[in-house]
């Protein structure tokens, strides 16, 4: 009986020897402290802000699905948490298609009375969105997963619009205006994620990253029609967009180890 | 002493209060030119379409009438003008400053009123000889047409307009279809004799 013990600590002392000692120098278990990614992905809206209204032309904000690089940092202040700051780049890039679609629509709209001139200062754009966020870390030898919770900022441009109607065969004319306050809308974004990877080597791991962002967009646009020669404004319609907006961005990360420490 | 120090620094302001004046060191070669409004003619518009154009027609829209009042300008004479010298720093620290125009025109006959008057009944408030200068409004932004007054007293910096022309929009048309019109452009002027321009066209 007392051999079969010996034995079985033994055996425990062998089978168990590694991760005794996986703190030492060679072991990249948990000691982690501060990392930089890479990461680059597609990111799907999974709600859609337009209305199908004319309105919809002036705010960029894409809806359609688009390859996001982005850029994270995260520094482990615990053996198991860690902080991390994220820089995302979102882009508008339908900036011109979308006034010539503009045009287009309103020349539909009032193009059998009037002369129409459409206009927006709708362009392309570039915001980088920062969010920052708790890190839970899971890790074995040569795998990690890491639930993540971040706030941040998603930021687009709703910009005002307008139209110069000329009335055909008369002296008259007037204008559509478009409007909605302060153009640069920034709205509070949840964004639970998780990033599972593998440790290539001590400083080198790649990882799948799912991240999903939640915000509300909340601002109403005023239509407006005024009599350039009365003078007299008429308000047309107000347009809200309140909307839950939900985004998913499914990417493939390069993680660079800066600082390790034994936790 | 406490007089020298005072003394002494008045002494080392003046050449900084210099440098502030010299940021507005201009060109010393500043043209000061004049020009003459030197012809008006007055011509049918049709502003059917997008743009109004000129019409040689008879008949145009009465919705969509309107007069064109062309003016030419001469430039007739310029006298040179010299500008402030800093004592004791040069025009380099110049940064910016709201310097006047190199050259400026300005005007010599100075532009009182101008009136429409239609010579033949127009409706059941203005019978004929009556001033409807009220019905017609300046195209771009419906002002008054006795804005243009500014327009002609207009002094030019750098480069004067020669030909210019303003479009005066009939806004409220006659009450009766297809029927003649004539109407007289009165300019006055406070030191010239007035400029009277006749138009003629079939409102339809």
């Amino acid at each position: 009986m007392k051999n079969i013990n010996i034995l079985i600590c033994l055996l425990f002392t062998v089978v168990f020897s590694n991760q005794l000692f996986s703190q030492e120098e060679n072991s990249t278990l948990y000691t982690n402290r501060f990392q930089l990614k890479v990461e680059g992905g597609l990111n799907m809206p999974l709600t859609d802000m337009n209305q199908n209204k004319i309105t919809d032309y002036f705010i960029e904000y894409s809806s359609k699905s688009k390859f996001v690089p982005s850029l994270s940092a995260i520094w482990f202040i615990r053996k198991r948490f860690g902080v991390e700051a994220d820089l995302k780049f979102i882009y508008f890039n339908d900036g011109r298609s979308t006034g010539t679609n503009f045009q287009k629509f309103a020349n539909k709209e009032f193009g059998e009375n009037y002369y129409v001139k459409a206009y927006s200062p709708i362009d392309n754009n570039f915001i980088p969105v920062i969010s920052l966020g708790m890190v839970y870390r899971i890790e074995t030898e040569h795998f990690y997963f890491y639930p993540k919770f971040s706030i941040g900022v998603t930021s687009f441009y709703s910009n005002w619009g307008g139209i110069d109607l000329k009335e055909k065969n008369t002296n008259n004319e007037y204008k559509i205006s478009y409007s909605q306050g302060k153009i640069a809308k920034d709205n509070f974004t949840l964004t639970p994620a998780v990033t599972m990877g593998y440790k290539l080597s001590d400083r080198f791991w790649v990882d799948l990253n799912l991240k999903t962002s939640f915000f509300r967009s909340n601002f109403t646009y005023e239509t407006t029609r005024t009599d350039l020669y009365t003078k007299e404004v008429q308000q047309l319609e107000k347009t809200p967009y309140k909307e839950n907006m939900a985004e998913v961005y499914f990417s493939v990360g390069v993680t660079y180890v800066l600082a390790r420490k034994n936790y | 002493m406490k007089r020298k120090y005072i003394v002494l620094l008045i002494i080392l302001t003046l050449p900084l209060l210099d440098v502030f004046y010299a940021c507005c060191n201009c060109d010393d070669n500043i043209e000061e030119k004049f020009y003459t409004n030197s012809g008006f003619s007055l011509k049918n518009i049709d502003n059917s379409g997008e743009e109004p154009i000129e019409s040689a027609s008879e008949n145009i829209n009465k919705k969509a009438y309107g007069i064109r009042l062309q003016v030419n300008r001469q430039s007739l004479s310029f006298l040179k003008k010299d500008t402030y010298q800093p004592l004791f720093s040069q025009g380099a620290y110049a940064m910016s400053c709201d310097c006047p125009p190199e050259i400026t025109y300005d005007h010599t006959d100075k532009v009182e009123s101008i009136k429409i008057i239609t010579l033949n009944d127009f409706n059941a408030d203005k019978s004929a000889n009556s001033d409807i200068t009220e019905y017609f409004k300046i195209r771009k932004g419906y002002k008054d047409v006795i804005d243009l007054v500014k327009s002609l007293n207009y002094d030019f910096a750098y480069r004067l307009e020669e030909t210019e022309y303003f479009d005066l929009l009939l806004m409220t048309p006659p009450s009766e279809n297809n029927v003649q019109h004539q109407f007289k452009l009165i300019i006055t002027f406070e030191n010239k004799p007035n400029v009277e321009l006749l138009t003629t066209v079939n409102l339809i």
